[in-house]
């Protein structure tokens, strides 16, 4: 018998009593044979530590989940998350006042250099919508605290992403997920799923969401490709997006194959408004050409949009090679090739997404 | 469920069993702090529910000795255990932060940080253990898993991994655990990967 097999016997007690004797006595006369024992024991104890450790982590993650569901990965915002969850803990129902407001400022500040580089006549198209104002009364020691120690105000942006894959990758504008607290995307269904930036590129203003795969998202395939050339000047180009609370298609041509003097961008005429940001532009084919980012608010049906050829540029230098292949497009075939207008858009909306930003103050 | 209401001595022996209801009860009435401590003090509800987990393990670690005396309240040593974790997690985080001025506000329990070291250094070795077992594989993984730490017999290992005999289970998982000791002091001293 190997000495680690009797070690493993006498440890899990499956010795009978004169070989445990013996055994022990051994240890006591055989010097060798116990450091032997010593090591295995150590050895052993980690794993069955381990072993332990893992049991109650997987406990404690079971039971954390059980009262209060998935946690949120970015700064708490009280609309989504605090209510659902906590709710129960509370045992009250809490009196949420929402209060609608405005404007795209804090925006453009948290934007930054859009600023610089065009002045404020240039409106990045995500909309801030509401102001949230939470009232509510705690009852259960600790829980009560939280509402009045935090500010529970936060800005609330929207605007559209789109499926770059069904690997549960979304490409959107990223000054509208910069300085998130934390980032949803809403389905046609109106399904929100909690999504994190693993990428972003500041000179194009492009930004990469994830939705966990564990989540229960449903990622449709995806029908379009991205095409890796420049479009002409003149071609007749799409969008779909959410400048309202339901998807808006619009339509218009390439008007510059320079955006605001910008060779990454095309000037395009196509009727956008807040909430247009991130949302993907077509050719007639169906084929994306770009990421609507942002209008010249002074001089209407002047939009900007990412030439997907950038973004294509940016996707293939990445460096990390597992983030590289699950970025890689999984559709080679554009589907909507010859398809009427309207065919194509049933297809490609399932792909685009609304996608909502909470940001702290 | 409804909450128990458990003396400290109570929470420390079901947490030693790994008691569900405890646990439950646990999170109840100790969370609700370590949360709110973390999320004022720039924290995820992710980051919150980490530390308090880990605060959880400290305290597990310690109260697997037969010699753990609490020499504090319950409370107290599992809040400054989280604020020593969340501390330390902070200041590996870049950038100016904005804490809340009661987070250094004296406590608390004085031992909290010598606890967590304690539970640190070991905390590696069982880090180590698992990133040994994840590179082991299948059928290794649970082969040892199954004898080691749920302690099923021979014969039953034979059967379910579908080993014609107990004799030929047993050299299935000293084999396995031959590598997985050759994995785990290997990559002790940083001579694989």
């Amino acid at each position: 018998m190997r000495n680690i097999d009797l070690f493993d016997d006498y440890l899990h007690q499956r010795l009978n009593a004169d070989d445990r004797k013996l055994f022990e006595e051994r240890l006591l006369t055989d010097a060798d044979f116990k450091t032997q024992f010593e090591e295995q024991k150590a050895f052993v104890n980690l794993l069955q530590e381990f072993g332990k450790q893992e049991a109650l982590k997987s406990k404690l993650d079971t039971i954390y989940t059980e009262e209060f569901g998935v946690p949120n990965v970015h700064q708490l915002n009280p609309k989504n998350n605090f209510y659902n969850k906590y709710g129960r803990m509370m045992g009250v129902a809490a009196s949420v006042a929402v209060i609608a407001v405005i404007a795209t400022i804090t925006l453009l500040s948290s934007g930054g250099y859009l600023i610089k580089q065009h002045d404020a006549s240039i409106t990045n198209l995500s909309k801030e919508i509401t102001h949230m104002k939470s009232v509510q009364e705690g009852i259960i020691d600790g829980i009560k605290t939280i509402s009045q120690k935090r500010n529970l105000e936060a800005a609330n942006v929207e605007g559209t992403g789109f499926a770059l894959n069904s690997n549960g990758y979304f490409l959107t504008s990223l000054h509208m997920v910069s300085k998130a607290d934390s980032v949803f995307v809403m389905d046609e269904e109106k399904n929100s799923y909690h999504a994190t930036v693993v990428l972003s590129d500041v000179r194009l203003d492009i930004a990469i969401l994830k939705i966990e795969k564990d989540s229960a998202a449903k990622f449709s395939a995806v029908p379009y490709v991205f095409k890796n050339a420049s479009a002409d000047m003149g071609e007749k180009v799409f969008t779909l997006g959410f400048p309202a609370e339901d998807i808006v298609y619009g339509e218009g041509t390439i008007a510059s194959l320079k955006g605001s003097a910008d060779t990454a961008m095309y000037q395009i005429s196509v009727p956008i408004n807040p909430g247009n940001s991130g949302g993907p532009l077509f050719d007639e084919q169906g084929n994306v050409i770009g990421l609507i980012k942002s209008k010249n608010s002074n001089a209407e049906g002047t939009g900007f949009a990412v030439k997907s050829n950038y973004i294509m540029q940016l996707l293939s230098s990445i460096e990390n090679d597992t983030l590289k292949a699950e970025l890689q497009s999984n559709n080679r075939k554009n589907l909507l090739k010859g398809l009427g207008r309207s065919q194509q858009l049933k297809r490609i909306e399932p792909c685009v997404y609304n996608i909502k930003v909470f940001k702290g103050n | 469920m409804a909450a128990l209401t458990l003396s400290d001595n109570e929470y420390i022996e079901g947490l030693r069993l790994s008691d569900n209801a405890v646990i439950r009860s646990v999170y109840k009435k100790f969370y609700p702090a370590i949360m709110r401590m973390v999320l004022n003090n720039n924290g995820t509800e992710q980051e919150a529910k980490d530390v308090f987990q880990e605060s959880i393990l400290v305290l597990y670690h310690h109260v697997q000795k037969q010699n753990f005396i609490l020499s504090c309240a319950l409370q107290t040593y599992l809040y400054s255990v989280a604020k020593r974790l969340w501390l330390k997690q902070l200041s590996k985080k870049s950038g100016t932060l904005k804490l809340d001025e009661r987070f250094y506000e004296g406590d608390d329990f004085a031992e909290a940080e010598n606890e967590t070291a304690v539970y640190e250094e070991r905390e590696q070795n069982l880090d180590k253990m698992h990133e040994s077992i994840n590179q082991l594989g299948e059928p290794c993984k649970t082969l040892l898993t199954d004898f080691y730490i749920a302690r099923m017999g021979m014969d039953e290992l034979a059967e379910k991994f579908g080993y014609t005999n107990a004799d030929n289970a047993k050299n299935q998982k000293y084999k396995c655990l031959q590598r997985l000791k050759k994995i785990f002091f290997l990559d002790k001293e940083g001579k694989t990967l």
